[in-house]
């Protein structure tokens, strides 16, 4: 049963109100409950802390932050919920989560920062000169670099490499010479 | 010393017909254990504006990942081998969850730095005007696998972009780079900044 913050009625007999009363210590308890250690659990100094945050989308926006007040909320962006932080003063919302993140030992990887911008690394081996690279998810570049790297065991090899023609989340790996393959790590930034 | 108050009771009054002289002081003992687990946290019930919202968020460590339905996001603590407890964030739908926050137990010189992105990933960045023995050491570390990287020489000569050849992994763990100049600018490589992302 739902908490009834309406009883009990100053007519109402104690008989019909002490359900009413039970039912909403019961359900105090129940709500409580959620995200939080119980009301009825051992340890009295972990009550009113939280076991976690589960977070809903916000139903009227951005929530409005006084000069003392920060916000951490959710907010749907594209269908997608994500993590939002607005400083005091109601100052411009930021978005502290990207929708994926893929960051498994692979050569290929991303993560994010606050914006959120896409902070894409990766190593790809036997680059040619001229070759595009793609970077998944699609965003749009804002900052790449490469630079070639040496097999440990094998000699040293020479040459600079720069990204060229970037547009969208690709880009060409432009060598100081044009003959040979590299092995190339890369960096990027995205939004 | 006093009793120990009763812990809150969901299931007062035992019975419907408890005469109010019975109920009444578990009623107040309810209420007032309510009262007290909300202030943790909370602005307190009995404020005179903002009851409900939150002081700070104090997150008991939980041991497995949390349930998250369509359209919610979970943020959670869980301990971390080599750490403390850290931040985890689920994906609506028990999405992926990834570790959000890291614990920075090491120090940093003044050209040294690092720090973290979600997922545990470290940034190593800072910058150098020469290398001993060319060699760029990776610290703390802890790279698992090296993930990208960027330099950018900041010297006299810009147009030696350095190249790298990573050193052994000792232990399964990366800890630094050999650094080397482009041909025609000798062998030592060129004062960089530089960014090296590297999991770990």
């Amino acid at each position: 049963m739902s908490f009834n913050p309406s009883i009990p009625l100053i007519t109402d007999p104690i008989l019909q109100s002490a359900a009413q009363i039970k039912a909403n210590f019961q359900a105090v308890n129940s709500a409580f409950g959620d995200n939080h250690y119980g009301l009825t659990q051992d340890e009295d100094e972990f009550q009113g802390m939280h076991n976690l945050l589960t977070l809903r989308p916000t139903k009227s926006g951005d929530p409005a932050t006084s000069a003392t007040q920060t916000a951490l909320y959710n907010k749907v962006v594209g269908s997608i919920p994500q993590l939002f932080y607005r400083p005091n003063s109601i100052q411009t919302p930021i978005q502290m989560t990207y929708p994926s993140i893929k960051s498994d030992l692979s050569n290929t990887q991303y993560s994010f920062v606050a914006g959120p911008f896409i902070i894409y690394g990766g190593f790809i081996a036997a680059v040619t000169n001229g070759q595009v690279i793609t970077l998944s998810p699609g965003t749009m570049l804002l900052y790449v670099d490469m630079i070639v790297s040496s097999q440990p065991s094998l000699p040293l090899k020479v040459a600079q490499v720069v990204p060229t023609s970037i547009s969208g989340t690709s880009f060409t790996a432009t060598y100081q010479t044009t003959t040979g393959t590299y092995d190339v790590f890369y960096f990027a930034i995205g939004l | 010393m006093q009793p120990e108050p009763p812990p809150y009771d969901p299931n007062i009054p035992a019975n419907p017909s408890d005469a109010l002289a019975t109920s009444q002081p578990q009623f107040l003992n309810n209420f007032q254990k309510l009262y007290e687990a909300f202030e943790v946290n909370h602005i307190p019930l009995d404020a005179l504006s903002g009851a409900g919202n939150h002081t700070i968020v104090q997150l008991l460590e939980q041991e497995n990942p949390q349930q998250t339905q369509f359209s919610e996001i979970s943020v959670y603590t869980k301990d971390v081998s080599d750490q403390t407890d850290q931040v985890f964030l689920r994906y609506q739908g028990d999405g992926t969850e990834f570790q959000l926050t890291n614990y920075q137990i090491y120090s940093v010189d003044a050209t040294t730095f690092f720090t973290f992105l979600p997922g545990k990933i470290i940034v190593y960045f800072g910058s150098f005007i020469t290398l001993p023995s060319n060699v760029l050491k990776l610290f703390p570390p802890v790279a698992k696998k090296i993930m990208g990287m960027t330099f950018c020489p900041s010297g006299s000569t810009p147009t030696n972009k350095p190249r790298i050849n990573l050193l052994q992994p000792s232990s399964g763990f990366f800890t630094g780079m050999e650094v080397f100049a482009t041909p025609g600018f000798g062998r030592a490589s060129p004062p960089c900044y530089y960014t090296i992302l590297a999991n770990f």
